[in-house]
């Protein structure tokens, strides 16, 4: 199983945000997670990404139990296995655009022991093209639209080919069309059985995409 | 930001590298000039006509010589040669090479004449033997003297031929050349141009400059300077004036190792700060990091890293220029040749560039480790929260 969450519970301070959530994901699944602002979607993908420790469940990524893992196992687990889209891009203003899309290739050496630094420089334009971005490759984020930098945050979120894809609200500030462009290239790789997709949402038509939805 | 803070570290660590390696040499090298001419200086006690004092202190006549021509009645040798308590005696007599075509130097320097079967004070410079004497036409050479490459030359219009050269003494030797004392004195006395001298003081046949000589051990040193004075002539004893000037250099280079302290003080400062803003201004980039896999071992490879270029470049810096600064001062001390000044055998310098490098990387590495332990408290977590990143 690529992704299990049993029973799991999160206190933040003195408040319960998250009770009891069950999921589960495998190769070639997407799951939607929906909710209104404010009730835990981005701590739930947060724990499942393994940035958060539950307070209580379990939760298990690529068939292993990770409740026991010690952290340099779970950084692992993340460099390798997981490719994160997060609500707030989270782009490194000192790096242009390309530079940000390679900046998971830095801690996660034997995914792309292979290529020299030219290869992943032209796998990193290629994505970057593929999102419509040919054109603003060596931009540096503060250059960039709100709508440029989430796709360049997709990119860099796909760059190594993650099993698991997380997306925190991925359509957020984007038009229509890129919208698409973006979903897009999040459930290809889900269609061709190489990654599950899990998203958050509030957006009724995006979740339906998703082969399951979670209502929290 | 980050770009301008970085830069100024480097120039402070620059600077302070600098100071002090330019400070290692200068002192290094006057300890080893003082110790050098302790060692093969020779005589105790130089003796010299009362009125070269006048314009000369005794650092001066001890460590570079009488450069002016002064002279004494040459009967003053077998006078003090007599003293009791004196064990043995060496003359002098100083002349010069005229910046005319007469010799092969291009610039004035001294001749010193010396009766080389009596001197303990050349030879043990020299490259060759000199106890036989030194014939008519033959010179010894200093060090910094120029013309005299194929081995013959010409002086006061005379040709010469050169029979040894003097090692490097960090004195005024190295600027002189060496010859017969009568052979001198007759030379001088036919060159018109210092026909004054011999009008003021009498025939250069029955002059002398400088007398050397050493005590017997166990007499009491003040009673022989006594009776030496006695003769009318001033009397520099070297101990006295090695002292004095060890003394005053160290004073100098005391004040100057503080305000080099104050200066590593300041860079360790400037590191402490930079290394911390290295992690504390980039917080959300390294929970970022360590959202996308890094591991605390990887940041502080990074932090590390880029710790150790910023401290390195600064030291790369500070040696080279240092050493620049060093040739600087070295050609002017060498120019105002003050202090016997020798400089420090390469391993030497060496020894102690790595050193003080050595210091500043041990600051570095004390101003890291703070921002390392930052790095341990960095939670992945919280790159949800934060918005953008620098
Ligand atoms: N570090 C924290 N300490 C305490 N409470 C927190 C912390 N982080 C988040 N919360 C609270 O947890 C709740 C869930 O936050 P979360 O970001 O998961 O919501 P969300 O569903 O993703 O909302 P949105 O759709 O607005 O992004 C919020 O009420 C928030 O106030
Ligand atoms: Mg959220």
């Amino acid at each position: 199983m690529l992704l299990r969450m049993r029973d799991v519970s999160k206190n933040l301070g003195p408040e319960r945000i998250l009770q009891g959530i069950s999921c589960a994901l495998d190769r070639g699944q997407s799951l939607a997670i929906v909710a209104p602002s404010g009730v835990g979607k981005s701590t739930l993908l947060s724990i499942a990404g393994l940035l958060l420790v539950p307070s209580a469940g379990d939760v298990v990524i690529d068939d292993r139990e990770t409740a026991c893992q010690d952290d340099n196992e779970r950084s692992h687990l993340r460099a390798t296995k997981i490719g994160f889209l997060f609500q707030h891009t989270q782009l490194i203003g000192s790096l242009r655009a390309i530079e940000n899309v390679i900046v998971p290739a830095r801690f996660a050496p034997t995914a792309t022991q292979k290529l020299s630094k030219i290869e992943i420089a032209e796998r990193a334009k290629k994505s970057l093209t593929a999102l419509g971005l040919e054109d603003r490759l060596y931009h540096y984020p503060h250059q960039l639209s709100v709508g440029q930098k989430r796709r360049v945050a997709t990119a860099r979120a796909l760059f190594l080919c993650p099993a698991l894809i997380i997306a925190d609200e991925p359509t957020n500030d984007l038009d229509d069309a890129n919208a698409h462009t973006v979903v897009e290239a999040l459930f290809r790789r889900v269609r061709s059985g190489d990654a599950g997709l899990l998203f958050a949402t509030h957006e009724k038509r995006l979740a339906k995409q998703a082969d399951t939805i979670l209502y929290l | 930001m980050h770009r301008i803070q970085t830069i100024a570290v480097i120039l402070t660590t620059a600077v302070s590298i600098t100071a002090f390696v330019a400070l290692l040499l200068l002192y290094g090298g006057m300890q080893r000039g003082v110790a050098l001419a302790k060692e093969r200086g020779g005589a105790q006690v130089l003796v010299v006509p009362r009125q070269a004092t006048e314009y000369l202190t005794d650092a001066d006549l001890l460590f570079t010589g009488v450069a002016a021509p002064v002279y004494m009645d040459s009967g003053m040798v077998e006078q003090i040669a007599n003293i009791k308590g004196v064990k043995r005696v060496a003359a002098q007599f100083y002349g010069q090479t005229l910046a005319e075509s007469c010799c092969s130097t291009s610039n004035e320097i001294r001749i010193i004449g010396i009766d080389a079967s009596h001197d303990w004070l050349i030879g043990p410079f020299a490259s060759y033997p000199i106890d036989q004497g030194l014939g008519t036409d033959e010179v010894l050479i200093g060090r910094n003297v120029s013309g005299f490459e194929s081995g013959s030359g010409s002086l006061l219009g005379h040709k010469v031929r050169v029979v040894a050269n003097l090692e490097p003494s960090g004195t005024d030797l190295d600027n002189a050349v060496f010859m017969n004392i009568d052979r001198l004195r007759e030379l001088v006395a036919g060159t018109a141009q210092l026909q004054h001298f011999w009008d003021t003081y009498g025939s250069p046949q029955k002059l002398v400059s400088a007398i050397l000589l050493d005590y017997e051990e166990g007499q009491e040193p003040y009673i022989i300077k006594n009776k030496i004075e006695a003769q009318g002539v001033r009397v520099v004893e070297r101990s006295q004036a090695v002292a004095d000037s060890t003394r005053q250099l160290q004073v100098v280079f005391a004040v100057m190792l503080v305000a080099g302290s104050i200066l590593a003080l300041a860079s360790l400062l400037q590191f402490i700060a930079r290394f911390y803003s290295l992690v504390w201004e980039r917080k959300s980039e390294m929970a970022l990091y360590r959202a996308l896999g890094a591991t605390r071992k990887n940041l502080k490879v990074v932090i590390g890293g880029e710790a150790l270029i910023i401290t390195g470049t600064g030291a790369l810096c500070g040696v080279i220029i240092g050493l620049l600064l060093f040739q600087v001062m070295f050609s002017f001390t060498q120019s105002a040749s003050a202090f016997p000044f020798t400089a420090l055998p390469p391993w030497t310098v060496a020894g102690g560039v790595i050193a003080i490098c050595l210091v500043f990387f041990c600051f570095a590495a004390c101003a890291i480790v703070m921002p390392l332990r930052q790095v341990n408290r960095l939670d992945p977590a919280t790159v949800m929260q934060q918005v953008d990143i620098g």
